[in-house]
């Protein structure tokens, strides 16, 4: 029975985007009033149900298509509106009281796990006309904004990680270097021991060096798995993230090329920051890319001016801000305009591409990035991130209320 | 001061002890390095940056130099550049990382005595210090004998120098003797002087002795 009743909901729907102006006249008949004829026009599903059993009394055309077309009377059926049950609520409107009403219960995105659909669902609690607190449900299929939506975020993806590819590319003979150090720390631990041992050495004087070797070996089998992490490809996915973790794995790299170039590295994180609503490895793709660019932009500074600062602290109420600074030759107020347009590079092997990839990606998180000349030379990043913030996490997403 | 003393002169004749120095800001290679040589026999000294090395620098130790071109701060090929400003005899070799070779080769030209290009196996790390170290020490020895040559000549008197000039110009003692108007008698008295001046006894060790310090 349940079945079935889903099964149908795919196919109902088109019929009724279709045909809504006919279905409208032929509905006019049967129903009483005009007001149901217009709701059954619809085609957002739009319902009434009890709030503190979920019985539904009212069901437009649409909601019918979804639920079965003898909906009313029966029970709210977990899958296209929010269900106290699961969790999907702030306030529990079985709970809410006459007073109360009328109020938002429910604003945000629902997946019908059957179909694939998403819809936008808005629920209120409001005071029906016999008296009883109902939930008044709008549900609106958005399938296809959130499809082009997705296509969008997937380009933006694949260009961001195709970014790291490049980015890791730039980096790798200083990377094959940083590996070749502790290889050969390895190399050199265990001929010595080798040459120990046949001089008939005994095991406690053989012990500290192969701690060492084995020390090395970690160091860099780490180096491999940032490396690793930072060319996945991955769906990203934005979470509760501590900025001390995406400053610590970006500097690790980032501080592999500056200890080559002989750039200090300071880093300062102000105490107590929250966590950052964030994908962890594209920030840190932000953040290695701002750092490289200053350290690059640092060739001709005298050597013990160079410095590289990374700050972090909080931006307002709601956005952590990060900065990366540079002593380097700094840029014209003219050129300012021009460096997050694509193309535009004062790197002989750079593409210009790393600035507006780092845009787009600070955008996608909700944040902005920008640049400024530091008056002491040098440029002055920054960008912001939104902090976390409590919201309940299942298929959906629920919406700030 | 004391510490100089030991390891430059040779009161009871034996060449000082050979180290080797190391000078690389990377810890884990300068500390394997270490442990690598020191396990094949060598008495080894790390420094972990140029300036610690100069600090310590007397400009009379017995060895090698293991230098890392690439370091922050002072580099290995200043520390070099500044090694030869103050006449270091000590023989330097560069460890180079990948592609730095033309900058090795450049440096041989200025007087460096080999390199190394990272990576490097332990054979070849062995090699090139062994071979370092062997030629550092006939240079020491030649460098020795030739000062106390040069020691000993000054010694002579100026007429010993004229008897031992005509000896190694291959004059016979009565051509000596006719040559600086004097007896034999006495050409053989200055010989004997200069022979034990020189702390040889055969004529043939004199002459060798002598040419061979060119001086």
């Amino acid at each position: 029975m349940q079945n079935t009743g889903i099964g149908n909901v795919s196919g109902a729907i088109p019929t009724i985007n279709g045909g809504a102006v006919q279905n409208v006249a032929v509905m006019a008949n049967s129903a009483n009033e005009p007001l149901d004829a217009v709701l059954d026009g619809l085609e957002a599903a739009v319902y009434v149900a009890d709030a503190h059993n979920g019985e539904i009394l009212f069901a437009n055309r649409a909601f019918q298509a979804l639920h079965g077309f003898d909906a009313v009377g029966q029970i709210l059926r977990e899958w296209v509106v929010p269900l106290p049950e699961r969790g999907d609520y702030r306030v529990d409107p079985r709970g809410v009281e006459a007073p109360d009403a009328p109020c938002e219960l429910f604003d945000g995105e629902l997946l019908q796990p059957r179909t694939g659909h998403w819809y936008h669902v808005k629920e209120q609690a409001v005071r029906w006309v016999d008296g009883r607190i109902v939930r008044l449900g709008i549900a609106t299929d958005i399938t296809s904004r959130k499809k082009t939506a997705e296509t969008t975020r997937r380009q933006e993806e694949r260009i961001a990680h195709t970014a790291r590819l490049i980015t890791m590319g730039e980096m790798a003979s200083t990377l094959a270097h940083e590996l070749n150090q502790p290889l050969s720390a390895i190399a050199n631990y265990c001929n010595g021991c080798i040459a120990r041992m046949q001089a008939g050495a005994s095991m406690e004087e053989l012990l500290p060096a192969m701690r060492k070797a084995a020390a090395q070996a970690e160091r860099a089998g780490k180096v491999i798995a940032r490396i690793r992490a930072f060319v996945k490809k991955s769906e990203p996915r934005r979470r509760a993230t501590p900025v001390a973790a995406i400053l610590e794995e970006a500097l690790a790299l980032i501080e592999i090329d500056a200890r080559r170039r002989g750039i200090r590295l300071s880093v300062e994180i102000a105490p107590g920051l929250p966590d950052v609503h964030a994908d962890q490895i594209m920030i840190e793709q932000v953040l290695l890319n701002l750092a490289r660019n200053g350290l690059d932009a640092m060739r001709d500074t005298p050597e013990d001016e160079r410095m590289l600062t990374v700050r972090a602290r909080m931006g307002g109420k709601r956005f952590v801000e990060i900065a990366v600074l540079d002593r380097g030759h700094g840029i014209d107020e003219e050129d300012l305009e021009q460096l997050f347009k694509p193309f535009f590079t004062t790197r002989d092997e750079g593409m210009g591409m790393g600035l507006p990839i780092c845009r787009s990606i600070i955008e996608f998180h909700d944040g902005c990035l920008t640049a400024r000349p530091e008056p002491e030379g040098g440029i002055i990043f920054i960008f912001t991130l939104p902090i976390e913030e409590t919201t309940c996490e299942w298929s959906g997403e629920q919406n700030n209320a | 001061m004391s510490g100089a003393a030991s390891r430059t002169m040779h009161e009871d004749g034996k060449p000082p002890r050979q180290q080797i120095f190391i000078v690389d800001d990377d810890d884990a290679q300068r500390d394997s390095l270490v442990w690598l040589l020191e396990s094949h026999g060598y008495a080894v000294r790390p420094f972990s940056s140029a300036k610690d090395f100069l600090a310590f620098w007397d400009g009379d130790s017995a060895g090698c130099l293991l230098l890392d071109v690439r370091m922050p701060g002072m580099s290995g090929l200043e520390l070099f550049e500044e090694l030869t400003r103050r006449h270091s005899t000590l023989p330097v070799i560069l460890i180079t990382g990948h592609g730095d070779v033309a900058m090795a080769v450049a440096t041989l030209k200025k007087g460096a005595e080999d390199f190394i290009e990272k990576p490097f196996s332990a054979e070849e790390m062995l090699k090139v210090v062994r071979n370092c170290l062997e030629r550092e020490s006939e240079e020491r020895e030649y460098r020795r004998t030739r000062a106390d040559t040069a020691h000993r000549l000054a010694q002579l008197t100026a007429r010993e120098h004229e008897v031992l000039e005509l000896i190694i110009a291959g004059k016979l003692n009565k051509q000596i003797a006719d040559v600086l108007n004097i007896s034999i008698k006495t050409v053989e008295v200055h010989r004997a002087r200069v022979m034990e001046k020189m702390g040889v006894s055969t004529m043939a060790s004199l002459i060798r002795r002598v040419v061979s310090a060119d001086l």
